[in-house]
């Protein structure tokens, strides 16, 4: 699926109404005005401010940003584990915060509808490459005989099912990563998020990498939010946020060029 | 899929080097509370084993057991004609050093009234009780001696006819019994030179002065009534009058009373100790999978997920230290110096505290598991 314009995610802040419903999918995620403050006071930090945008199926999104600006606050209180000081979350057109909020549970929330992927892999020490995967599906209740199943095509799907049965040690940083991305697939979320998950990668590793949530994207269906620093996949997005300060912005795809000569910047 | 074992299979070493370390803790405490068992055993072995009814002692005093207990052998006499006394033994204890194959050991010296107590309640293991009034014993093996062994004990001669084992008295010592006759030659023989110097002095012989018995012990019919015969007893005064129980409670209470204090002080520490190291083993292994718990409840894991690896390790690295315990103790059990007595109820009453302490450990555990946040993950 091709990225909607930022004027058509705009449409999407009106979804409320049956002609917008009808033009654009349920965003995925959407941040409305969003923002956080840690502390109060005098020594009150703003770490997001008034940051919007939407996130619909199937777009690839990096987050692009120098350390401090606020990239991975944004990236938890979209895996619903901060909640804004401000502003409204929405994930599949529910109200994850404030009054009113649909989402009781964000845990049980987090346990469906969103997956993560880390600069580090994170995977359990103590499990094998398949019981890694198989544990975030046993958490969601899939019965034993599927969670076996999904989790043969999965690691098969991403090229490591030869793996399956080493522990997290015995794997290359590359191929731990892609247990990471198959367990965060597991239950097929809609939305996938992704912390620096090529930092730890050589270039050719990390593109891998960036190229296989580019898949996900396609053929799940799952939009992917990326913070990343790896400007030699940018390519490889649909749509470019950049964070300065607590601000959100969208990179127009004229401005891409300049992102990507320009390092420091980001 | 169940992650306590798939975390202990993945770290097994260090798993059981850590359920050695409670294993050997709760040893300690194990064989803390079998020392005291034993020593309260030996203690009350007499007491216990001869199935008096009452015990007729000095007056004023609390029983050969708790103090010393002097009583003149005619008192035998007169509990005999008491009504509802069945029958009535003389009882001698006296504490000795003897020289043992050329090595000293101290024990105690029982004396029996033979023919009427052959010793046959002492737990034999060879041989059998006194067969003859005079130059007969039976001693514990623990005092090196075995059956047929002749030892000269302060210019007694008498030869082992029965072996016991266990039979010792309050302190760990061996136990030897014979006749009362020839406990009271032991305890009244003095060397030449002493009679020579008293007679010179002009002091009686001291082996001329008639010598004294520590008790009477009576059995009472099945009718009679125990208060009577106390009563009556009781208005002789130069003696008193204690049931058994009353013994076993003055001794235990009494003489016994600070080593048991002691002893049960130790045991107290030692199970606080158990408690603590399990605690803090069990509270440090959360602490270790503190990313792995943070990242399951970032993907979503309820909380009954985390709560029963927490619990189920700590219930299997307290069944395995219990394990390691109990299979251990009996290998060196026989190193002690004491006798290490432990009942089937006191393994059932320590595996109960093992779970009641594995359970307070895995709560800390949990506790903590449950402050950890998801975000910890990204940090």
């Amino acid at each position: 699926m091709s990225a909607p314009s930022r004027s058509q995610a705009l449409i999407s802040d009106h979804e409320g109404t049956p002609a917008a419903a009808a033009v654009m999918p349920v965003p995925v995620l959407e941040l409305r005005d969003v923002s956080k403050v840690y502390g109060s006071g005098d020594i009150a930090v703003a770490a997001v401010s008034h940051a919007s945008t939407a996130l619909y199926p199937g777009q690839m999104v990096a987050l692009l940003g120098p350390s401090g600006s606020g990239k991975s606050t944004l990236l938890l209180m979209a895996g619903l584990l901060e909640a804004p000081t401000g502003g409204s979350i929405l994930l599949q057109g529910r109200l994850a915060n404030g009054p009113g909020a649909s989402i009781a549970d964000p845990r049980a929330f987090r346990r469906q509808h969103i997956g993560f992927v880390f600069q580090k892999p994170n995977l359990i020490p103590f499990l094998s490459a398949a019981e890694n995967v198989r544990l975030a599906l046993e958490i969601n209740d899939v019965p034993a005989a599927q969670a076996q199943r999904r989790t043969h095509e999965l690691l098969s799907y991403l090229e490591v099912d030869h793996r399956s049965g080493n522990l997290p040690s015995k794997l290359s940083g590359g191929e731990q990563q892609r247990v990471a991305v198959a367990r965060a697939m597991a239950n097929q979320p809609p939305l996938l998020l992704a912390d620096e998950p090529t930092a730890a990668l050589d270039s050719k590793r990390g593109r891998q990498v960036m190229s296989l949530f580019k898949q996900v994207a396609r053929d799940l269906s799952a939009a992917v939010l990326v913070v990343t620093h790896d400007h030699r996949s940018l390519d490889l997005f649909d749509r470019i946020l950049q964070m300065d300060d607590g601000h959100l912005s969208e990179c127009a795809v004229t401005s891409l060029a300049t992102v990507l000569t320009a390092p420091a910047a980001v | 899929m169940n992650l306590a074992t798939r975390d202990i299979r993945a770290n097994l070493m260090r798993f059981l080097l850590t359920g050695l370390g409670v294993g050997l803790t709760l040893l300690a405490a194990m064989s803390m509370t079998g020392l005291y068992r034993g020593v309260v055993k030996d203690a009350l072995a007499i007491i216990d084993d001869s199935q008096a009814d009452l015990w007729v002692i000095q007056a004023e005093t609390e029983g050969p057991f708790a103090e010393t207990s002097s009583i003149d052998r005619r008192v035998l006499a007169r509990t005999l004609s008491l009504p509802g006394v069945r029958e009535a033994r003389q009882f001698m204890l006296q504490s000795l050093r003897v020289t043992i194959n050329g090595k000293t050991v101290r024990g105690s010296l029982i004396g029996l009234d033979f023919p009427v107590d052959a010793g046959a309640w002492i737990p034999l293991v060879a041989g059998g009780a006194l067969a003859a009034g005079r130059g007969e014993a039976i001693a514990d093996e623990s005092s090196g001696l075995r059956l047929g062994n002749e030892v000269l004990i302060h210019g007694t001669r008498v030869e082992v006819v029965g072996l016991a084992r266990g039979y010792l008295d309050s302190s760990g010592n061996p136990m030897i019994a014979m006749s009362i006759n020839d406990l009271l030659e032991i305890v009244t023989h003095r060397p030449s030179e002493a009679i020579e110097r008293a007679r010179d002095a002009g002091r009686p012989v001291p082996s001329a002065k008639a010598a004294n018995i520590a008790a009477v012990m009576l059995n009472l019919d099945s009718s009679a009534d125990a208060e009577g015969v106390k009563q009556a007893i009781s208005r002789w005064g130069d003696v008193t009058v204690m049931s058994a129980e009353e013994q076993r409670t003055a001794f235990l209470y009494g003489r016994l009373g600070r080593l048991r204090g002691q002893i049960l002080m130790f045991t107290a520490v030692l199970l606080v100790v158990s408690a603590v190291v399990i605690a803090v083993t069990i509270y440090t292994m959360t602490l270790e999978k503190r990313r792995e718990i943070a990242l399951l409840k970032l993907i979503g894991a309820r909380n009954k997920v985390i709560v029963s690896m927490v619990l189920q390790q700590a219930l299997v690295l307290g069944a395995l230290g219990y394990a390691i315990a109990v299979g251990i103790g009996p290998l060196i059990k026989p190193l002690f110096p004491r006798r290490l007595v432990q009942p089937p109820e006191d393994y059932l009453m320590f595996a109960a505290i093992v779970l009641v302490l594995c359970v307070l450990g895995a709560l800390l555990g949990i506790w903590k598991a449950m402050q950890i946040r998801a975000q910890e993950v990204l940090a």
